[in-house]
């Protein structure tokens, strides 16, 4: 805000009383237009004729007092609605000053906001210098805020009174904000003993409704990127009020070794119980020593299953500091940010019939069914809109509706559900082989995709390539939302990298991320999201990294190392 | 900023004394303090834009958890609408969208079972609490006070700010307590009693202050019509009106989606019951009005306090002795299409609106349906009913009030602002007469060359059948 010392302007008369913020700026025009756009519109009522030419009965519009910066007004000047665009109208016509027997309340306060000043002075005072406009030979008025004192036409000095700590604010062109959080240990204070003493205005319930956060680590390297995630979780738990309940219980190889169980009956009720799962990772060498019978479940896919995680969203960001890691030019990436929304619970994976049969002739035959319901498309494009209303408003369908009956359902069903409730959202629809090229040639382009599993799983991985490296992806598998009761399971994409397991030196940053994700969608706190991506990405972009994303012949963090950098970021970015 | 440490002193404290201490953080000098914002609502027109002004100063929002939108303002209220059918409210339905996801604001989106006009929608849904203290940038902010929370409208930068930091820096206003004693008159309504200390105290008159609205006849008042009887404190000057809470307010709220549940309603109620003005409290103004001389009120002019009886006359420029005022009612006059000394009852009217956050509520409908079964609205009539919100819908037409106006001739439309701001595109057309049981006839506030005549929902209700302004109680 510029600071205000000294006005010295030609002043108009405007001397009728309780001009209100309607007349000032008229309601319409705050739709369309906004701050430094609303002087034509500034006192239009009064200052135009219908047709729009200037009123000559508005002394504003008089030779005399053209290009006015102060204006001289009536009592209950900008009385009426809150609106600060009638402050901002004023200051967009050129306005400084108004000089008025009384204000409006809101538009006082409004009016300090935004450096215009609003003196109060005498009816009496207000008339005579309305007189002396009229009758001086030149219409102009000096304002001194230092000395608080109004210099009128004729030459007469006038004191004016004014709250200091707004004559200060004004002088110094001060933002408040800034100022108020100064006393953030203050406030902070107060909120802690507000909240014991009047518990009802921040809660529901007599205890705090905690979430429920089960870490299912599992296999290869999963436990020892989920033991750095368990480390940021707990960091939010106690420095950022995160309402979370944390339990952890062993899963796959480990489980079996001491459980006799991939997964323990004990383990699988906290499965549906939790509100979310951290995943780690699941595949082994020693699953080959368990019998066929235990490992026959896929304990991944029945979770999804028995949660109904149809929705799956794999964002892709390109991290500038990531960008050489690509194999793809930096320029083809630069800026991408874009969120693919795969459908999780149908399709060919889960389709039947299918199998391997043996033809009369002995050769072999097999069968896969991509099966979809209308239903089942419906509920994932409603995920997609619906997440495309939070970012950009555009959300792109890909099918193969050019060949597959299976394509002209879905995008029959997208468009009839955009037509009924999402006509805000701009559509677009591609074919699936024309997309994986998009993708790989102009990611910039998307910003919300949603297509059926197998197109997904396929597209996925090739949106990964864009990121950089697989080992940062974080991605979230969700059942429909619901206020309360949906079910999620968030795990980076990459897999559980035997090669390296135990070695200390895989990346848990996808494994991180993904708890971001948690944060906006089990929690509802994308800001808290932010602020741990915003960790990651300045860990990264300081250069420390593990070795999957270290440059060739770098030095290379361990996992644990790389726990301790976010939650340096972490501490120094909340202070 | 000095800290605040409040001791209980033995002086009586109004309610509003008691409210403003509740929530002062510390002393800024001047009588300035820093305030705790409890509620902050957002709209359409300043969520959006305001939550774009944070994110691009870097800030974040301090607690998304204490804060609400529903888009309202800009919304066409058409039967069939989408977020685009008003084109321009479609940008900032969508910049509203964007922001709240962003911050993590929980939003009654368009077409969910929670949107609604924002000063309807906060009562309805239990995040009007007494002794609260709620803040949204709209100058009607002070309807929630009729819960006995102190309410008021902010400006776009306080928005900012209290987004930033979920505080506020308020001067302390004076007080004033307004009584109304007695009883009211069959067909008189809150709406009738705030029309009628406007009229008398102007425009001007609680400038300043925080209004206390006490005595006989508004403790009768049910909870909504209290809300009627706040919103429009801002008409009469006051940013702030309240109205002590009681039994009713608190079985009201009972059981509301976001009101406190079990053993924290009760502990909530414990601390409410403690909110009423002391005996002895001191108002540095008082007015005492006889609740059971008031008769149903419609304005003439452009402005609140231009009101009348219903069976009065349109008063005369000509007796006026100050110019200014003399020239404010001829241009009133012209502006209006009336002359001096007609009845105003008799007048025809061209539309006719019930809606706004001032009287759209389920008990409004009510009565406005009560007049309309079995009537016709008249011919050459426009009449609309636009419910405050999704809650207020759909209550209405589980009682079957959507038939009633629909078989009265009656447009029956969705939750918005509608014709009380001309900001979605519905206005009155230039030059035509409306009846409107809105707060404000400015000129142009129903649309450019717009003459508006401010009633309650029963009135608006018997314009309507009757083509004319009409005392209700004469049908």
């Amino acid at each position: 805000m510029k600071p205000f010392t000294t006005v010295r302007a030609t002043a108009a008369p405007l001397m009728r009383a309780n001009i209100d913020t309607d007349q000032i700026i008229r309601i319409d025009r705050l739709v369309t237009f906004t701050r430094g756009e609303l002087g034509p519109y500034c006192l239009e009522v009064m200052r135009l004729v219908p047709g729009g030419s200037p009123n000559p009965d508005f002394p504003p519009n008089q030779t005399r007092y053209q290009g006015a910066e102060i204006l001289v007004a009536g009592e209950n000047f900008a009385c009426g609605s809150s609106r600060e665009h009638a402050v901002w109208a004023l200051v967009d016509w050129g306005i400084r000053a108004v000089i008025a027997p009384s204000f409006g309340d809101i538009f006082y306060a409004n009016s300090f906001q935004n450096g215009l000043l609003p003196v109060r002075l005498p009816i009496a005072e207000v008339d005579a210098i309305a007189d002396e406009l009229a009758t001086c030979e030149s219409p102009h008025i000096k304002i001194d805020l230092q000395s608080c004192t109004v210099t009128t036409p004729a030459g007469r000095v006038v004191a004016f009174t004014i709250e200091p700590e707004r004559r200060e604010a004004l002088l110094a062109g001060l933002d408040e904000i800034g100022v108020t959080l100064r006393d953030r240990a203050l406030i902070e204070d107060f909120r802690r003993r507000d909240e014991q003493s009047r518990p009802w205005i921040y809660r529901q319930t007599d205890k705090p409704v905690k979430k429920k956060l089960l870490i299912l680590a599992g296999d290869g390297i999963g436990p020892e990127i989920l033991a750095q995630t368990r480390r940021v979780v707990e960091w939010f738990a106690a420095h950022r009020d995160l309402p979370v309940d944390l339990h952890e219980e062993l899963f796959g190889v480990a489980a079996w070794k001491a459980h006799g169980s991939l997964i323990r009956e004990a383990a699988w009720k906290k499965v549906t119980d939790s509100d979310a799962i951290l995943f780690g990772a699941i595949g082994s060498p020693d699953y080959d020593a368990i019998p066929p019978a235990e490992r026959k479940v896929d304990q991944l896919l029945r979770m999804r299953r028995e949660l109904d995680l149809f929705i799956n969203l794999r964002p892709v960001r390109t991290l500038k500091a990531l960008e050489d890691a690509s194999t793809l030019r930096p320029e083809v990436l630069a800026g991408t940010d874009l969120v693919l929304v795969r459908e999780l619970a149908g399709g060919m994976y889960f389709g039947t019939p299918r199998g391997i049969e043996t033809l009369a002739d002995g050769s072999r035959r097999v069968v896969n069914t991509m099966a979809y319901t209308e239903r089942e498309i419906t509920r994932i494009a409603r995920a997609a809109f619906e997440l495309a209303r939070t970012r950009s408003g555009r959300l792109c369908s890909v099918d193969k509706a050019n060949v597959l009956e299976n394509g002209q359902l879905w995008r029959e069903t997208v468009i009839a559900l955009h037509k009924a409730e999402f006509t805000d959202i701009e559509l677009s629809h591609m074919y699936v082989d024309n997309c994986a090229m998009q993708l790989v040639k102009n990611p910039r382009q998307f910003d919300v995709l949603v297509t059926e599993n197998l197109f997904g799983d396929i597209l996925s991985d090739c949106a990964a390539m864009v990121a950089g490296s697989i080992g940062m992806l974080p991605s979230a598998s969700l059942s429909a939302p619901a206020q309360s009761g949906r079910k999620a399971l968030y795990e980076p994409i990459h897999g559980s990298a035997p090669d390296i397991a135990g070695q200390g030196v895989a990346n848990p940053l996808g494994s991180i991320l993904s708890f971001a994700m948690c944060l906006t969608h089990t929690f509802g706190l994308p800001q808290e999201a932010r602020l741990l991506e915003a960790a990651v990405e300045r860990v990264v972009a300081a250069g420390i990294r593990t070795r999957d994303i270290a440059a060739h012949g770098a030095p290379a963090v361990s996992t644990a190392q790389m726990g301790d950098a976010v939650l340096r970021e972490l501490r120094a970015a909340a202070r | 900023m000095n800290a605040l440490h409040p001791v209980p002193g033995p002086a009586p404290a109004s309610l509003f004394d008691k409210v403003w201490a509740m929530h002062a953080i510390g002393e800024l000098g001047q009588g300035v303090s820093l305030l705790h914002v409890d509620r902050h609502l957002l709209h359409d027109l300043e969520g959006g834009p305001r939550l774009s002004d944070l994110r691009t100063s870097g800030r974040t929002v301090a607690r998304p958890d204490l804060t609400f939108a529903t888009p309202d303002h800009a919304m066409s209220s058409a039967p069939d609408r989408n977020s685009d059918t008003y084109a321009p409210g479609g940008r900032l339905v969508r910049s509203l969208r964007r922001g709240t996801a962003w911050a993590g604001i929980r939003l009654f989106d368009l077409g969910s079972p929670a949107q609604g006009i924002v000063h309807v929608v906060g009562p309805e849904q239990g995040l009007t609490l007494p002794g609260s203290l709620i803040v949204c940038p709209d100058s009607h902010t002070c309807t929630h006070g009729g819960f006995g929370a102190l309410a008021f409208g902010i400006g776009a930068s306080e928005v900012v700010h209290v987004l930033a930091t979920q505080t506020l820096r308020q001067r302390r206003p004076r007080t004033m307590r307004i009584r109304f004693e007695g009883a009211l008159g069959a067909g008189v309504t809150a709406k009738d009693m705030i029309l009628f200390a406007i009229g008398k105290l102007g425009t001007a008159g609680a400038r300043g202050h925080a209004v206390e609205y006490a005595g006989s006849a508004v403790r009768a008042l049910a909870p909504e019509a209290r809300l009627t009887l706040c919103n429009l404190s801002i008409e009469m000057g006051a940013k702030i009106g309240m109205v002590a809470p009681d039994e009713r307010i608190y079985e009201y709220l009972a059981g509301k989606p976001f009101s406190p549940k079990g053993a924290l309603f009760d502990a909530a109620v414990a601390h409410w019951r403690t909110l009423p003005s002391d005996d002895g409290a001191r108002f540095d103004v008082e007015h005492v009005i006889d609740a059971a001389a008031i008769v149903p009120q419609v304005t003439w002019g452009t402005s609140p306090e231009d009101v009348l009886p219903v069976d009065g006359r349109v008063p005369d420029p000509a007796t006026q002795a100050d110019p200014a005022r003399r020239a404010a009612m001829q241009r009133a006059l012209d502006y209006m299409g009336l002359e001096p000394g007609q009845s105003i009852a008799g007048t025809p009217v061209d539309r006719v609106f019930i809606g706004s956050c001032t009287n759209s509520r389920i008990s409004d409908l009510r009565a406005a349906a009560r007049v309309a079964a079995g009537r016709r609205v008249a011919p050459g009539v426009t009449a609309w009913v636009v419910p405050g919100s999704e809650e207020t819908r759909r209550q209405a037409e589980a009682e079957g009030l959507d038939r009633i106006f629909l078989a009265a001739g009656f447009e029956w439309r969705k939750p918005g602002c509608s014709m009380c701001v001309a900001a979605n595109g519905e206005t009155v057309a230039p030059g035509q007469r409306s009846v409107s049981t809105t707060n404000r006839n400015f000129v142009g506030r129903q649309g450019p060359g717009a003459r508006t005549h401010l009633v309650s929902p029963a009135m608006a209700a018997a314009a309507a059948v009757s083509g004319r302004i009409v005392d209700v109680r004469t049908l």
